[in-house]
């Protein structure tokens, strides 16, 4: 650095030093938030207007598909993994088996990646930013890290084959397919991803992928050759993409609609205007209905028929959504605003039951036998039973800082 | 992390980058770090997940900077020279005087230029992290580092010798 470099930076710091933000930025923030929701909503209408005459009608509703999951796969350790991920020191994978429930050994990680397990149960790939590092779920021991290089290891999906992970990078639109068979990396491929992590979505024959990309489009992929199809125009930050059980259909949730596409022909159908922009979306395991989770509200929408139904009201907001496999409850979770809640919905009903209030946390996931839903937080995971929705005992050991996520093996 | 408690951690250094972003104006600034909250607010979940919420923040924050100035009507830009210290600052020390004709000339800058600079010696991002805040190549965060540079001393040492292998740019394009 030059002398010159060194005195502009000294400038610069000094120069702010002593500043400080407005007190009340957050409710700033919040007030600007509301404000954005309520334009949303508006002009929202409107574009879904315009782009219902604009876009060619969509194939309409996926059939009916089996759940995802039942039992626990035999052969396997029943365990819960809830990630705390840390760049900047060491993160932790609390284990806990499902037969004890009990935290085991953490598991020492620098990693700020997100984490997902193989059909098979048998290993658990954690992204950790520059490398991928699978961890052997019989063990809870890392194996070798696979080394992608800087940002190149942000998200990671699985295809169904369970044969290929997909690996995309965080500032950085290039996906890295991994064969699991051999832990190696194969060739990277450009995939436009923008600013927000990638979520990849396979088609449960695993043939096609789907992500979303950016100027508003959803972009296929033939996993087979890893190629790029041409990008589908979906409605404006359509985020949250979801597959019916049948593979027949896509649905992208985004700001203003949910937009249905045929992964037959790979067109959009008519979009479906929602009232607030998607945080979540969730299909039920028989594929009837798309559960789109917004700030204040979830909306059904049935598959059948691409409509909405009435709009159920949760208060605080929904972030998370999980469902159990046999179909009969939703899940909606709110960490980041007061109660801080899990809170049941009857999917039969529509209609929501009294929520869990757990504290604030990022993640939940539902057993595959669906008897029990990790609600994790600071410190803690609590199992709550499905059936009875009422909290067990919370399962605390200590951790440093947030949950990102938790992953169950199959 | 809840947002909140972000807000409470890092919106001093974020609100510092948005200030030099902003040519130290301190209504557009606190405008800036708004816009940029809470757009990561809308996808606070996600956006946390990166284990590394700040950079994101940051990111939004160079972007929007450059949009916001891209959109604005451009302002006849000014020569700044030694001698137009701000009069308040004239019986200041020289550091001081420095300083202040140092952020004056870089509020001078064209958005992208004073971004990179910014990013580059504020926020101690490397080039590589510069590119892919703003969706550009290395080379274009260097070579625009480099004009930024070489225009600031342009302005601060009219009088001195380009380092070497740096052209020295008079022009205020």
């Amino acid at each position: 650095m030059t002398d010159f470099e060194r005195r502009l930076r000294a400038a610069m710091e000094s120069a702010v030093a002593s500043e400080q933000p407005p007190g009340n930025l957050v409710q700033q923030v919040r007030r600007r938030h509301r404000r954005h929701t309520a334009r949303v909503g508006v002009a929202g209408a409107a574009a879904v207007a315009v782009a219902a005459v604009l876009l060619p009608v969509g194939i309409r509703a996926s059939g009916h598909g089996s759940g995802p999951a039942g039992p626990h796969r035999p052969g396997i350790r029943p365990t819960v993994y809830v990630a705390y991920p840390n760049l900047s020191k060491v993160g932790e994978i609390i284990p806990i088996r499902l037969a004890t429930n009990k935290p085991g050994k953490p598991i020492r990680l620098r990693f700020n990646g997100f984490a997902a397990i193989t059909p098979d149960g048998k290993t658990l790939y954690v992204a950790t930013g520059d490398a991928v590092i699978p961890i052997n779920t019989a063990t809870n021991t890392p194996g070798n890290p696979i080394h992608l290089g800087a940002s190149r290891a942000f998200t990671i999906d699985i295809n169904p084959d369970g044969k290929t992970a997909y690996v995309a990078g965080i500032f950085s639109d290039e996906v890295t397919p991994i064969n699991i068979a051999t832990n190696t990396p194969g060739k990277p491929f450009h995939v436009p991803l923008g600013i927000f992590p990638a979520l990849i979505a396979f088609t449960p024959d695993g043939r096609t992928a789907y992500v979303r990309t950016l100027d508003n489009t959803i972009t296929p992929i033939t996993t087979a050759t890893d190629t790029l199809g041409k990008p589908i125009r979906v409605g404006a930050g359509s985020d949250q993409i979801a597959i019916t059980p049948d593979g027949k259909t896509l649905y992208a949730a985004g700001t203003y609609a949910v937009t249905p596409i045929s992964t037959a022909t790979n067109t959009p159908g008519k979009p479906i205007a929602i009232g607030h922009p998607a945080s979540d979306i969730a299909i039920t395991p028989d594929g009837k209905t798309a559960y789109v989770g917004s700030q204040f509200t979830v909306t059904p929408i049935s598959t059948a028929t691409n409509m909405a139904g009435k709009p159920i009201r949760i208060d605080g907001g929904v972030l998370e959504m999980a469902i159990t496999p046999d179909g009969k409850t939703l899940y909606v979770a709110d960490p980041e605003e007061p109660p801080y809640a899990v809170t049941p919905i009857s999917t039969a009903t529509n209609t929501p039951g009294k929520p869990v209030r757990i504290g604030t946390g990022l993640a939940i996931a539902i057993t595959p036998d669906g008897k029990t839903l990790y609600a994790a937080a600071l410190n803690k995971v609590v199992p709550i039973s499905t059936a009875t929705n009422t909290p067990g005992k919370p399962i605390r050991y200590v951790s440093d800082g947030y949950p990102s996520q938790i992953v169950i093996t199959p | 992390m809840p947002f909140e408690e972000f807000v409470q951690a890092c919106s001093p250094r974020l609100f510092r980058t948005a200030l030099l972003l902003a040519g130290q104006d301190r209504a557009a600034a606190e405008d800036l770090l708004q816009l940029a909250l809470e757009r990561a607010y809308r996808h606070w979940a996600r956006v946390c997940r990166s284990g590394d919420p700040e950079r994101y923040v940051q990111r939004i924050l160079a972007n929007a900077s450059n949009d916001r100035w891209r959109r604005a009507a451009r302002h006849p830009e000014r020569l700044l020279r030694p001698g137009d210290a701000d009069p308040l600052t004239q019986d200041q020390s020289d550091a001081v005087a420095e300083r202040d004709f140092l952020m004056r000339a870089l509020a001078t800058l064209p958005p992208r230029q004073r971004t990179v600079l910014v990013l580059r010696y504020f926020n101690d991002l490397s080039e590589a992290e510069i590119a892919d805040a703003l969706g550009c190549s290395v080379g274009t965060v260097k070579s625009q580092a480099s004009r930024g540079l070489a225009r600031l001393r342009d302005i601060a040492e009219p009088d001195a010798e380009p380092p070497a292998g740096q052209m020295r740019r008079r022009s205020l394009s």
